[in-house]
């Protein structure tokens, strides 16, 4: 007995049809680590879900879903008085109710916080990954450090999205895999994205949301094809936006990555000597860089210079 | 009227004692067990029955994920409440009362089965009220820190309640909870602690004592429904049916269980979780004993007005569906009924009144 | 959740004194994973207890420790401080006082075993 494995829908479903699959048996959406089922009464949710999740979309039902995730409408007069929308997943509910329009924000971060506690299989860094010639690059969120303006870029660039949030590491086969969810964008990076990339795919801009302007950019075709393919470890790269900085490349030192990798995983704790181990490995075999930065596209050349020494350094490590 | 039979919802808990049953299971039953034992904290358990038995390996991809998913958390909490506990005797030095074990704490402590795959959020330890304040004077000599709390819960939890202010540790993960009791003194069920603490047992850990096979039934019962939430509770009564397994081998252990509730004055909490674990989880318990405890603990009004409230509130909900308005009002009264039974009325108006301001505070 | 030395750990040791009592033994704990992270050794350890679950940054001080103590037979700190004075030749004065600050952190982050004289044992998981 398998579970499902059916190949992605060739045609992108009608909002409409999302919309009314979401107020009766859900749709599901295989992130690649996962799968999720959603469900929802709020009607605000399936046009920008669709935006925002290109080819993901599934409404023939599947055997199994990892998470099932509810989306309702307010209680009592807010079903219909400034409306709000909830966020439920098989009883918990982590935040308080959003206004309704605000929907696929909820839905982003109330599934991120079910599925960081409890995909406990493999280890969750808090961290953006992207792939290059089978390698991962590692670049952990830190606050202020213009990670996800940079994962954005870097997937709109040739480099392939396995997640903006998750690292998820598997010790047991020492891969990365991906949780390909859109890539939220903040305030300014809205903008900084949109004249990097004119033809981006963006999302529906949320104002006011409790982290401020908030859009999401929606994953490549490759993204989505590629789900299923983990990555091996690259490299860890710091990332720091600086205003003003001329780009500086700097190699960073084991401890501190060991301390960040460790630190900033959503289960480490949980993972226990396995994820010990795995972090000492991460930390061994993956060369690491602070990047200093203020131009984003000489960030993503230097990047792009340093890779063949990354592909040198893996192919060393696992020669006999 | 009373139900009869397993509930539907219910009836993957036998997997907990036989899970070879899971064998047969498709992955859409797969998929229900996995999402409502989740959610009444009994995934790790299943786990972990699964994992004795040489199970876990055969269990298809998808659910088998969570399972080891679940048991490698449930593993860290636990192993995180028995550093706490490993750490505690040292910390007190040498005491001349007795440290008492509780619940999930107390199972491990006697290796029990049902004390795999929990989730302890806190060490839950009981010590004599007259030495309460020495445990305390000790532990916070070594780090241990009180929450910050107003005067009015200070004074709550020193006069009303069963234990004191959870205390935190800078360097352990989970907060310790040092109760005197097993019910709050104020309460109009008052527990003598003293008879609980002339009959302890020791546990297999040295240092550590635990209540008397009875008395820990009758602290998980008086728990269950006491308690101010009994929704998703359904665990308490598969503890409940795990502690009368185990410690039902002998007639002897049946009669001292009826004739210990009354001396308590539990019976009613006895006969409640009877009932649920004879008709749910089919405990084997003798049925004289089933009908003494019934006739000692439930008048028939109370009976008839009881038992369908805790059977609407306890049954879980389908996945997929909101808890029903019935649910919900049922769920609302026996929150009265908690109350009315916590404390005398002029002392839970007040109360109420602090706990509703500070709610407003909070969400403002 | 990861419990990295937190500055008020000195403020713990400070005010605490059983572990400085000379009647105490101590073994390794059960379970415990030492790593260097970088080449050369240097200051850059890493600590996993399996009794605590916890992970700790250590410097050479504590990895000596660790490394010294056995996970059977218990020594005591006396003893600890005289084999690293003998193996390294510093003054025994300055030895303590690195163990004095190594010591209490070893013992909550569960690193270090105490095996008192006296017959209150820990738990036994």
């Amino acid at each position: 007995m398998t579970t499902d494995q059916r190949p992605r829908p060739a045609v992108e479903p009608v909002p409409g049809d999302v919309r009314s699959a979401m107020s009766g048996g859900g749709v599901w959406l295989d992130l690649g680590l996962l799968t999720v089922r959603v469900r929802s009464t709020v009607p605000e949710l399936a046009a920008p879900l669709c935006s925002v999740y290109p080819g993901m979309v599934e409404i023939a039902p599947r055997d199994w879903a990892d998470l099932h995730v509810e989306l309702a409408e307010g209680a009592g007069p807010r079903r219909w008085l400034r409306r709000q929308s909830r966020f439920t997943c098989d009883g918990e509910r982590p935040f308080e109710p959003f206004p309704a329009d605000h929907a696929l924000p909820l839905f982003e971060w109330g599934t991120n916080w079910v599925l960081a506690r409890r995909m406990n299989d493999v280890l969750l860094l808090h961290a953006g990954v992207l792939e290059r010639d089978g390698l991962a690059l590692v670049m952990p969120a830190l606050p202020g450090s213009g990670k996800s303006t940079l994962t954005a870029a870097l997937s709109l660039r040739g480099w392939r999205l396995l997640s903006d949030e998750f690292g998820a590491f598997d010790p047991q086969t020492n891969q990365f895999r991906a949780v390909l969810k859109p890539v939220a964008l903040k305030n300014r990076s809205i903008e900084v994205i949109r004249a990097f990339e004119p033809t981006a795919v963006l999302g529906p801009e949320f104002a006011k949301t409790r982290k401020g302007t908030v859009a999401h950019l929606a994953p490549s075709a490759a993204a989505v094809a590629l789900r299923g393919v983990p990555a091996s470890p690259g490299a860890v790269v710091f990332p720091r936006w600086q205003s003003g900085s001329a780009t500086q490349w700097l190699p960073a030192r084991p401890k501190v990555v060991f301390t960040t990798l460790a630190f900033n995983a959503f289960n480490y704790a949980a993972m226990g000597a396995s994820g010990f181990q795995a972090v000492v490995r991460l930390t061994r075999r993956c060369p690491a860089w602070q990047l200093i930065y203020s131009d984003l596209d000489d960030a993503l050349h230097t990047l792009e210079r340093a890779w063949p020494e990354v592909r040198e350094r893996a192919l060393s490590e696992s020669a006999p | 009227m009373s139900k009869s039979g397993v509930p539907s919802q219910l009836r993957w808990l036998g997997a907990l004692v036989t899970p070879a049953c899971t064998q047969a299971w498709t992955l859409a039953q797969w998929q229900t067990v996995i999402r409502v034992s989740r959610r009444l904290r009994l995934l790790g358990r299943l786990a972990e029955a699964l994992d004795r038995s040489g199970l876990l390996a055969s269990v298809p991809e998808g659910p088998r994920r969570h399972l080891l998913a679940e048991q490698r958390y449930a593993r860290w909490r636990t192993q995180q409440m028995l550093w706490g506990l490993e750490r505690l005797p040292q910390m007190l030095g040498r005491v001349d009362y007795p440290l008492v074990l509780l619940k999930g704490a107390a199972y491990l402590g006697q290796d029990l089965g049902i004390g795999r795959g929990r989730l302890p959020s806190d060490i839950d330890i009981l010590v004599p009220k007259a030495h309460i304040e020495d445990a305390q004077t000790r532990l916070l000599a070594r780090g241990w820190q009180e929450t910050e709390l107003d005067a009015h819960d200070q004074r709550y939890y020193r006069e009303w309640s069963h234990e004191l202010p959870p205390m935190r540790h800078a360097l352990h993960g989970l907060e310790l909870d040092l109760h005197h009791n097993i019910l709050p003194p104020v309460a109009r069920v008052h527990v003598d602690a003293s008879l609980l603490l002339a009959d302890l047992r020791p546990s297999l850990w040295p240092g550590w004592m635990v209540l008397a096979p009875v008395d820990q039934v009758l602290h998980s019962a008086a728990h269950l429904f006491h308690d101010s939430d009994v929704r998703d509770r359904v665990r308490d009564l598969v503890d409940i049916d795990g502690l009368l397994r185990h410690f039902g081998q002998e007639r002897v252990f049946w009669d001292a269980l009826v004739a210990r509730a009354r001396r308590l004055g539990l019976h009613q909490s006895l006969a409640l979780a009877m009932h649920f674990c004879s008709t749910w989880l089919q405990s084997p318990i003798p049925r004289d004993i089933l009908e003494r405890s019934r006739v000692q603990g439930l008048s028939r009004p109370e009976a008839v007005w009881l038992i369908p409230l805790f059977d609407r509130v306890l049954r879980p909900t389908d996945p997929d569906a909101t808890p029903g308005l019935r649910q919900t009002w049922a769920a609302r009264t026996l929150l009265l009924r908690h109350h009315w039974g916590r404390m005398p009325v002029r002392l839970l108006l007040p109360h109420l009144l602090h706990k509703a301001r500070a709610r407003s505070a909070a969400s403002a | 959740m990861l419990a990295v030395v937190p500055v008020t750990v000195n403020a713990i040791s400070s005010q605490a004194t059983p572990s400085a009592d000379r009647s105490d033994r101590f073994t390794r704990a059960p379970g415990v994973q030492v790593e260097a992270l970088a080449g050369d050794g240097g200051d850059e350890w890493v600590a996993f207890s399996a009794l605590s679950g916890e992970t700790h940054l250590i410097n050479e001080t504590s990895a000596a420790i660790v490394d010294l103590l056995d996970e059977e037979v218990p020594a005591s700190i006396d003893s600890i401080v005289d084999r690293i004075v003998g193996e390294t030749g510093l003054p025994h004065d300055e030895v303590r006082l690195l163990l004095a600050d190594a010591w209490e952190l070893l013992l909550h982050g569960g690193l270090i075993r105490a095996v008192t004289v006296t017959d209150h044992h820990g738990a036994a998981p």
